[in-house]
């Protein structure tokens, strides 16, 4: 038995996975050997709360064993697709993607390669992932990105256009304060988005805050919520709207904070009470778009108009539809209707950035950028698309299950059988390395150092030393890139000399902050007074103005007319198939929500993970009686793209009419030629919002019983 | 000095699996037989009810509550199993495999391993002898857990809580107090006035 008493040494690290939060982790040593994962020993303040991981975070061990892990540089053989491989030796691998280089930029120079990343290891201030990638490209030469934001785009358009930029929200112990919290899509049970963003809502209700969940779905979130109200997806903006017509007929919207502090409310105001195209936006006239009755819409308004401060904290699921701008303007038009913007307590649709405030050096990039950027949700028609010129001819993906991730899944794998070559960097045999011809094995965080920032808000800087080392002949994309880059010129260039452990040093050591602290804790925190975005701004608009043109924040925004959008945050039905809809082949909608268990599809390999929570299509009762389907049945879910197969969870969890599956379980064709993994990229589509933003909440599928 | 208990606020879990993970990581590293399938000692178990549009949830974490009288012992064979000092311990090398202590656990904290034998928590004992929580206790993002001197809830509002009555201890004496959010901490909304549009 492992003695944890004698000669264990504590050495901080942090999860690097694309997911929202960043946490405080600790690996229990005994010598060079890693014990087990925990959490920093010292008690919680509420001032200086401890970033405790979730089960993502305490399941890393897994990692290190996972059956699926790629444990040398492989080589395709037969068909692509057949998932054949045979081991080879890093210097034939790094020589065959080189010469495959080399040779495509010649013949039709380096546009023809995409390189792809994403929903994997972070970019940003980390080595890993894109960082190194992307250096690499940018001294190779200009080459095709698909590169984009499929988490908030459309919330970071409505940002843009109306605060002039992206920002970050308010620090979570903020929420002490609140009175009142809508958790609007969001579901920090199961998402975080920022540790701690859970333990203080329940906080909150502790001191009396009431929680209101509206989501179609009354997720783990349900836990800390006094009340559930259901919402249709994708029709957020025509309840924020009746809403609004409320508190106008009832004087509640803060009329000063709009003269002071906003423009362009008198459009969005004549749209609410009808005056601008004859339809007062009643509950009544919300009630039939969304699904949500008359009187409890003018409950949500009175309690929202009567109660401050109130968060209204939206997550990223309402926006990633359609008409999702439309939803995350009207978001940030609702807390200035109230006048919850930068007060403790209140909050705004955030976006959050990594940009962070800490002064320390990044990866930096070489001369060349990407000449093109096919859009990331659609990239798959770009490779089909034989106009394209010169076309895509090597898709290079680094930390991305690219396939498993973006909408349609079954036309990405064509899409990939297109190319001349594809190259996975993963530490995983994905669903999208199955397909590659040359798979280069990548190591996980625990196997590699680097420097990570906390999302949106609690700004929080971390180092995460190697704690052991690589799986098998696993490498970082650092090392894999630096030796690419020797092959073919430019490995001086690339490297200047370091190691990655030798950048780390270099850019703490040019760092003014205290790195030394920050080597020691593995993080340096930015506590002191919770902070609550745009105080300063609330306090003083002309000395503090938003990054806008008026320095206000401005609800009615030209800009979104550049993109056939309203001027005002009003609610748009998006246009349809005909097959899709009440009555139609497809009836049902469905959502595609994070897991708590993965990052996207990543962890989807870990063993230790994989088993604790079954995989299943959620539906209610009343549709689930409708088709003949009970508890833990198999059945069929089907959408113009393809088909899944699943068992069900029959639950009133879900409202009717709504159906949810996961995303991130891997996909698996079955020799029907349907997906037995229960991918929920099988059964979306490649549409998106108007501004370019994806649209995977927007997909209308049928779930049936599985024929015996 | 009263017992150390086990005293868990399903008011504030939200099923996340923090702790079954964390406890797998630790179990995985005393018993590293298994290690793609590391002895499960915690589970949460989601309970669900209640019809469209008013669905209730909540979590049980369920591990081994190192009970005063405990069941499992009684029935073990071979007397594998017996209660020293604060815990319930089980001698693995002396398990059969007969499965007989998982059959009588009421709470279901007795898992078995591929071949047979019985393994369960052994509550943390090595952490607490040196003072330290529990390791489910400390990995709890949501601070739902406790390992505590006595059975009040925690948190700043206590009277939002009540005895879990659901939980049926068995008269065996386990070591863990359920809490649950009182209903009268959720104020019903005032009636509406149904007449406007």
């Amino acid at each position: 038995m492992a003695d944890e008493t004698t000669a264990v040494r504590e050495i901080p690290f942090t999860c690097t996975l694309d997911c929202g939060s960043r946490c405080e982790l600790v690996a229990l040593m005994r010598g060079d050997e890693l014990l087990r994962i925990d959490t920093p020993s010292r008690p919680d303040t509420v001032e200086r709360p401890r970033l405790v991981p979730c089960a993502r975070g305490r399941a890393h061990r897994g990692q290190l064993i996972a059956r699926e892990r790629v444990r040398h540089p492989l080589r395709r053989l037969g068909a692509r697709g057949e998932g054949h491989f045979e081991a080879i030796s890093w210097d034939e691998a790094l020589d065959e993607v080189a010469e495959c280089l080399t040779a495509t930029k010649r013949r039709w120079g380096t546009q023809a390669v995409m390189h792809a990343q994403g929903a994997g290891a972070i970019m940003g201030r980390g080595l890993h992932g894109a960082s190194a990638s992307q250096r690499f490209f940018s001294y190779w030469g200009p080459w095709t990105d698909a590169r984009g934001n499929e988490s908030n785009y459309n919330a970071s358009m409505a940002a843009t256009w109306m605060l002039g930029e992206r920002i970050n929200g308010s620090d979570r112990a903020t929420l002490l304060d609140s009175r009142l919290i809508l958790l609007w899509g969001m579901n920090p049970a199961e998402n975080h988005m920022g540790p701690n963003t859970a333990h203080f809502i329940a906080k909150a209700r502790d001191h009396g805050a009431r929680v209101i969940l509206i989501d179609p779905r009354y997720t783990d979130s349900g836990v800390l919520a006094d009340e559930w109200v259901p919402i249709r997806p994708g029709t957020d903006a025509a309840l924020v709207a009746a809403m609004g017509h409320e508190l106008e007929r009832n004087g509640w919207v803060d009329r000063s904070f709009l003269d002071s502090h906003t423009t362009g409310y008198v459009e969005y105001r004549r749209y609410l009470l009808g005056e601008s195209d004859g339809v007062p936006k009643t509950p009544v006239w919300a009630e039939t778009i969304t699904g949500v009755a008359a009187p409890t819409i003018r409950y949500l308004a009175r309690l929202l108009g009567t109660t401050h401060p109130a968060a209204i904290l939206p997550g990223w699921g309402p926006q990633r539809t359609l008409a999702g701008e439309q939803a995350a303007r009207a978001f940030i038009a609702l807390a200035c209707m109230t006048g919850n913007v930068g007060v403790p307590g209140g909050g705004l649709a955030s976006v959050g950035t990594r940009s962070g405030t800490w002064a320390i050096g990044a990866l930096p990039r070489g001369p060349f950028g990407p000449l093109r950027n096919v859009t990331p949700g659609a990239w798959a028609r770009h490779v089909l698309d034989e106009g394209l010129d010169p076309p895509l001819r090597i898709a290079y993906i680094v930390a991305s299950n690219l396939i498993n991730r973006s909408p349609d899944t079954r036309l990405n794998i064509k899409a990939l059988h297109a190319l001349d070559t594809v190259v996975v960097q993963d530490p995983y045999l994905t669903p999208t390395a199955h397909h590659a011809d040359i798979v280069l094995p990548i190591c996980t965080e625990l196997e590699r150092p680097d420097i990570a920032l906390s999302w949106g808000h609690d700004d929080h800087l971390f180092y995460s030393p190697r704690i052991v080392p690589p799986v098998g002949e696993s490498r970082s994309d650092y090392w894999v890139f630096a030796r690419l880059a020797e092959r073919l010129g430019f490995g001086r260039m690339y490297t200047e000399g370091r190691t990655e452990q030798q950048w780390l040093d270099h850019l703490m050591a040019h760092s003014p902050l205290d790195t030394a602290t920050l080597r020691r804790d593995g993080i340096l925190r930015r506590d002191g007074a919770p902070r609550a975005a745009l105080a300063t701004f609330r306090a003083d608009p002309d000395a503090h103005p938003v990054a806008t043109r008026s320095g206000r924040i401005e609800i009615s925004t030209p800009q979104a007319m550049r993109f056939g959008l309203p001027l005002i945050p009003s609610h748009v039905a998006p246009v349809r198939d005909a097959d899709d809809g009440p009555g139609g082949a497809h009836p049902l909608q469905l959502v595609t929500p994070h897991h708590k268990l993965r990052s996207n599809s990543c962890l989807a390999g870990n063993p230790w993970l994989r088993d604790l929570e079954p995989h299943a299509v959620w539906i209610n009762p009343r549709d689930a009686e409708a088709r003949g389907i009970g508890a833990g049945d198999a059945v069929t879910v089907s959408s113009s793209r393809g088909m899944i197969v699943v068992p069900a969870k029959v639950t009133s969890r879900i409202m009717p009419g709504v159906v949810c599956v996961y995303q991130g379980t891997w996909h698996q064709p079955g020799a029907d030629g349907h997906d037995h993994g229960g991918c929920a990229n099988v059964l979306t589509d490649q549409g998106v919002s108007p501004s370019g933003g994806y649209a995977t909440h927007s997909a209308w599928v049928q779930v049936s019983r599985r024929a015996p | 000095m009263s017992e150390t208990r086990f005293v868990i606020d399903t008011a504030r879990c939200t099923g996340c699996l923090t702790c079954a993970v964390a406890c797998a990581d630790r179990a995985a590293t005393l018993d590293d037989s298994t290690p793609h399938e590391p002895p499960l000692w915690l589970s949460v178990e989601a309970i669900e009810s209640g019809d469209y549009p008013h669905p209730q949830l909540f979590f049980r974490v369920v591990h081994c509550f190192h009970c005063q009288r405990p069941a499992c012992a009684e029935v073990c064979p071979v007397e594998a199993i017996s209660r020293e000092g604060d815990w319930v311990v089980l001698d693995e090398g002396t398990c059969i495999g007969c499965g007989a202590c998982e059959a009588a656990c009421p709470f279901g904290a007795i898992a078995r391993r591929p071949d047979g034998t019985a393994t369960k928590c052994d509550g943390c004992a090595d952490q607490t002898a040196c003072g330290r929580d529990p390791v489910c206790v400390r990995a709890c993002p949501m601070r739902a857990l406790h390992f505590q001197e006595d059975t009040a809830p925690v948190g700043e509002a206590p009277a939002a809580r009540v005895l879990d009555e659901a939980f049926d201890d068995a008269g065996i004496g386990p070591r863990v107090t359920y809490w649950r959010r009182s209903p009268r901490a959720i104020p019903r909304p005032e009636p509406e006035d149904t007449t406007r549009p």
